[in-house]
């Protein structure tokens, strides 16, 4: 059974854009085994031939016309200059 | 007028007949939410604009205009559904100031139809819980035992309808977030056929399970709560157009000939002795009522928890990803964008948040999707085929909510897969699309046990007229801790 170490929960944390502290690693490694541990058991199930499905309705999903829309949240979003203000990811040099 | 047994029916008449106001209403109810403020049910209480929708209400009435089944009703809000100019958090930090430009479709239809919205209620951080203890904002008490938990994560719903702050309320159920707190509070809690009910604006935690539920006192007032929401949405393509729910066989249906299924692998280890014995009185009181019952065999049911806890992580660390300190609510202040991310989400989820982001982050991996995402998906399908099975040979299946009595605050918090064994039976409607519905069935030892009824999809009407047929038999009385 595969046992998570403290550098792989980093490596794992940083895929999320998580940042764990030192007390995180001390509890994350063990219940995160015990997790995959339990779920493992799927592995015994045979499923050769079964076809993956994503979702579980066979209904059909109805798709509105695409076509330029007033969202009712154009108005209330933090305007500047016509657009919608974030903080800059890019640094000016 | 006593309060204590008012249910939405009696309101109608009442409002109707102006024996009291909607404004009378809504002051009993909001002095009861501000006198059991020790609850935790409640995260932000909107006494301002129920007082307005109130009002609105008792004029309606005074010109004599049409009013909506909900007229004058109050009804809480799992503060998981955004509410335009009304903070907003998903019980998380990471939403603690987060106010929205919109309404979910959920919420704008309660409006439509007359309810009177109270509140935001507390919930597991992003409906991540089975206890309600995972909340930012500390967890919500069992109103029957406040060392006990309300069971997760609708839980400051079911808390609050059980307690008498709310006559009905709605909740996110993506694993049992309905029913299984419904079960621990003692009230009847119900989750749709997916695409029954829109879930725009509800925020996201797994899209492929989850739904919007309904709860209250009765299985008449989840009902009628459940029909004002339904129906088609154009803004959730997932939702779908159907022939809406009738509400006409809660007084009227007989079970005679209705066949009830049993499914065996409900029944075996892990069922607690205290709940076994009053689904096993529930069955015979069922059959006295005239039902058919039948075990049956769901083969691969016992595989649903493990299917649950890959897809859903897998699921919930992609919605969760938006929540970057860029777009929403709090943001960490640092002097770059990766630091932003990286702190931001440090300090804006809880531990079960991220358990949940990081397992879904490494069952979607290379190396990891084949053997735990896709044979999962694979495994759902089987599970899918096994419910198909059974019901062509019955016409509704009977289990309990629970496998035990709400346990106490605190007892589970550090193991999480023991928590997670609590949605063992609530999980496979999830998993499979399929509408069910917890009944309360007793008290025992001065905590509720419920069972849960499971239909086919679409089979609403059927599913709340058997259970309004159980609830009948059983003639419990409505009462308040």
């Amino acid at each position: 059974m595969h046992q998570f170490s403290p550098d792989e929960i980093r490596h794992i944390a940083h895929l999320a854009r998580l940042s764990v502290s030192d007390a995180d690693l001390k509890k994350f490694p063990e219940q995160l085994t015990n997790i995959v541990q339990f779920v493992s058991s799927l592995q015994k199930v045979k499923t050769d031939g079964t076809q993956a499905i994503p979702y579980e309705s066979d209904a059909v999903s109805l798709l509105r016309d695409d076509v330029v829309d007033e969202t009712n949240a154009a108005e209330r979003v933090t305007m500047a200059d016509g657009g919608v203000s974030v903080p800059s990811v890019f640094k000016t040099p | 007028m006593n309060h204590d047994t008012l249910d939405i029916s009696a309101i109608q008449v009442g409002l109707r007949t102006k024996n009291f106001s909607a404004k009378e209403i809504a002051d009993v109810f909001l002095r009861r939410i501000a006198d059991q403020a020790t609850l935790n049910a409640f995260l932000t209480v909107t006494d301002r604009e129920a007082r307005a929708a109130a009002k609105r209400t008792d004029e309606r009435i005074a010109n004599n205009e049409p009013l909506g089944p909900l007229e004058g009703v109050p009804v809480a809000v799992k503060d998981l559904f955004v509410t335009k100019g009304i903070r907003t958090t998903a019980a998380s930090k990471i939403l603690d100031n987060y106010v929205p430009p919109y309404s979910a479709t959920a919420i704008e239809k309660l409006e439509g139809a007359g309810a009177v919205i109270t509140g935001k209620t507390n919930c597991d951080e992003f409906a991540m819980g089975v206890s309600g203890e995972s909340s930012a904002f500390g967890p919500t008490l069992n109103p029957w035992d406040h060392t006990r938990v309300p069971g997760g994560s609708s839980s400051g719903s079911a808390a609050a309808v059980a307690a008498g702050l709310s006559i009905a309320a709605i909740g996110s159920d993506t694993g049992g977030s309905v029913r299984q707190p419904s079960a621990y509070c003692g009230i009847v809690g119900v989750k749709p056929t997916y695409g029954r009910i829109s879930r725009y604006g509800m925020i996201a935690l797994a899209s492929s399970f989850d739904h919007v539920g309904t709860m209250g006192r009765t299985v008449a007032d989840a009902a009628t709560l459940f029909g004002a929401i339904a129906g088609h949405d154009r803004h959730d393509a997932t939702s779908v157009v159907q022939t809406p729910v009738s509400l006409d066989g809660l007084t009227t249906e007989t079970l005679q000939g209705m066949r009830i299924g049993l499914p065996k692998e409900f029944f075996q280890h892990g069922l607690h002795d205290d709940v076994r014995k009053h689904i096993d009185h529930a069955v015979k009181t069922l059959e006295s009522l005239g039902a058919d019952i039948r075990e049956v065999r769901l083969p691969h049911v016992d595989d649903a928890l493990a299917v649950y806890y890959i897809i859903l992580p897998a699921e919930a660390s992609a919605n969760l990803a938006r929540y970057d300190g860029v777009r929403y609510g709090v943001r960490a202040q640092t002097n770059d964008l990766l630091s932003t991310y990286l702190e931001t989400r440090r300090a804006g989820f809880g531990d079960e948040v991220k358990r949940r982001i990081m397992l879904g982050t490494y069952v979607l991996s290379a190396g990891y999707i084949d053997a735990f995402y896709k044979k999962a998906q694979a495994v759902r399908a089987l599970i899918v085929q096994d419910f198909q099975r059974v019901f062509t040979d019955v016409d509704i299946m009977f289990c309990p909510t629970t496998p035990t009595l709400p346990f106490t605050l605190g007892e589970k918090v550090s193991d999480p897969v023991a928590l997670y064994l609590e949605d063992v039976y609530t999980v496979p409607a999830n998993i499979t699309g399929l509408p069910a519905l917890s009944l309360p069935l007793a008290w025992e030892r001065g905590l509720p046990v419920g069972g849960q009824f499971i239909g086919p999809h679409w089979s609403e009407s059927r599913l709340f007229a058997v259970a309004s047929a159980l609830e009948r038999a059983l003639a419990l009385p409505l009462r308040l801790p």
